[in-house]
């Protein structure tokens, strides 16, 4: 019964994996901008997950789960080195600068989104990509909804004075 | 522009970003995500142990072998010692693997290899019948036990002198891995394990007895150490 649950386990986190491994790491890579960085962050989050599996099989949005570890490996990594990795903002990599040269507007808003602080980056990553709202947010980031709105409103603010399509219309709010 | 319209603009924005990197793609399969994770438990619980404890795991560890021959050292064929044989070259009895055996958990793994041999990886033995049946599975007989090590009350010797060709050990980072040849067994043989995992690391001892036999000369592992904590031959 053991044995079964366990190689259960296992192909349920293999599925998973295969199926969420490429997504996760564009996602990443939109965030960071280091193919090889993504790569490397994606793995670790990743292993993390195999290692809380009982937690990220049972979470609402496990991709959200791998992700936030993906962004928050970063700032580990980044604090343990002490040195910020270069902002690419011509490509998000090698091989997509080749194939498919983003918009003006993509470039502008994707070097934006990653000159942001850690925390309103992954605020914002996880509510555009994963449509979560404040409360799931919170719940994943492990803080308070009221802090996830402030994240949000900031980083709003400053992709507003950045992205001159997103200012050059009256802040309704 | 709201920020509800400008999060729906950047949705737009960035999910089209992400959808041009068609040829992104992460290549590392599943295997070597749960090997990475594996290793970092191995590599946690050897910390917590220390390295006074990894530096004694490497003198306490004590393998039965028949005659006081020395141990082997390496599991892998390539890098054997000299003076013993590989385990591809020792004689064939008909213990074959009955059937392709990967389990793999945390405590430990047991795996057939194409080879017919079948590799063992111990970092904790807390169920030892589980341990035996994977084994039997794989086509080794075997009595093991936990916290003692029993042998036959009449010498077996005979049969014991096969284990060289039976069974290598090595030990890595605070586990202990064998790799066994069933082929090798004599017929009507069965492996004989006792594995105990202290705060010193795991200490394991084996031999090879007539299926059947009753072990009733039981004793703790640790009892086996000489004062210095170095390895002392088993009879």
């Amino acid at each position: 019964m053991r044995l079964w649950g366990v190689e259960q386990q296992r192909r349920e986190f293999a599925e998973f994996y295969s199926s969420a491994r490429d997504d996760c790491l564009r996602i990443v890579l939109v965030s960071v901008g280091d193919r090889q960085l993504a790569e490397d962050l994606v793995a670790e989050a990743f292993t993390r997950a195999w290692m809380s599996w009982r937690t990220v099989r049972a979470h609402p949005v496990p991709r959200a789960w791998v992700v936030r570890a993906a962004l928050n490996v970063h700032v580990s990594w980044w604090r343990r080195r002490r040195r910020e990795v270069a902002l690419d903002t011509q490509a998000l990599s090698g091989d997509a600068r080749q194939q498919s040269a983003p918009e003006p507007v993509d470039q502008v808003l994707v070097a934006a989104v990653r000159a942001l602080p850690p925390r309103q980056r992954e605020v914002i990553t996880l509510r555009v990509f994963f449509d979560l709202d404040t409360a799931a947010t919170a719940r994943l980031l492990g803080i308070s909804p009221g802090t996830v709105g402030a994240h949000l409103h900031r980083a709003l603010a400053a992709l507003r004075t950045q992205v001159p399509s997103f200012s050059d219309q009256e802040v309704t709010r | 522009m709201n920020d509800d319209e400008l999060l729906a603009a950047m949705h737009a924005t960035l999910t089209r970003v992400r959808d041009s990197m068609t040829d992104v793609h992460l290549d590392r399969p599943p295997s070597a995500i749960t090997a990475r994770a594996r290793a970092r438990r191995l590599r946690r619980c050897v910390t917590g142990a220390g390295a006074v404890g990894l530096a004694a795991l490497a003198a306490v560890l004590v393998i039965a072998w028949p005659g006081g021959q020395s141990p082997a050292r390496s599991a892998d064929p390539a890098t054997a010692s000299p003076g013993l044989p590989a385990l591809s070259a020792a004689p064939s009895a008909g213990h074959g693997p009955a059937r392709s055996v990967h389990v793999n958990l945390d405590a430990w793994s047991v795996n057939t290899t194409p080879a017919g041999l079948v590799d063992v990886t111990i970092r904790e033995l807390r169920d030892p019948a589980l341990f035996r049946r994977t084994l039997a599975k794989a086509g080794v007989p075997a009595v093991v036990s936990s916290g003692e090590f029993c042998r036959p009350a009449t010498n077996q010797s005979q049969i014991g002198q096969h284990l060289v060709h039976v069974l290598k050990q090595s030990t890595s980072g605070g586990k202990v891995m064998l790799t066994i040849n069933p082929a090798a067994m004599p017929a009507g043989s069965e492996l004989d394990i006792g594995i105990l995992s202290t705060s010193r690391g795991l200490i394991a001892a084996f031999g090879l007895v007539q299926k059947g036999t009753p072990l009733t000369r039981c004793g703790p592992l640790l009892s086996r150490l000489g004062p210095s904590g170095a390895p002392t031959p088993m009879s």
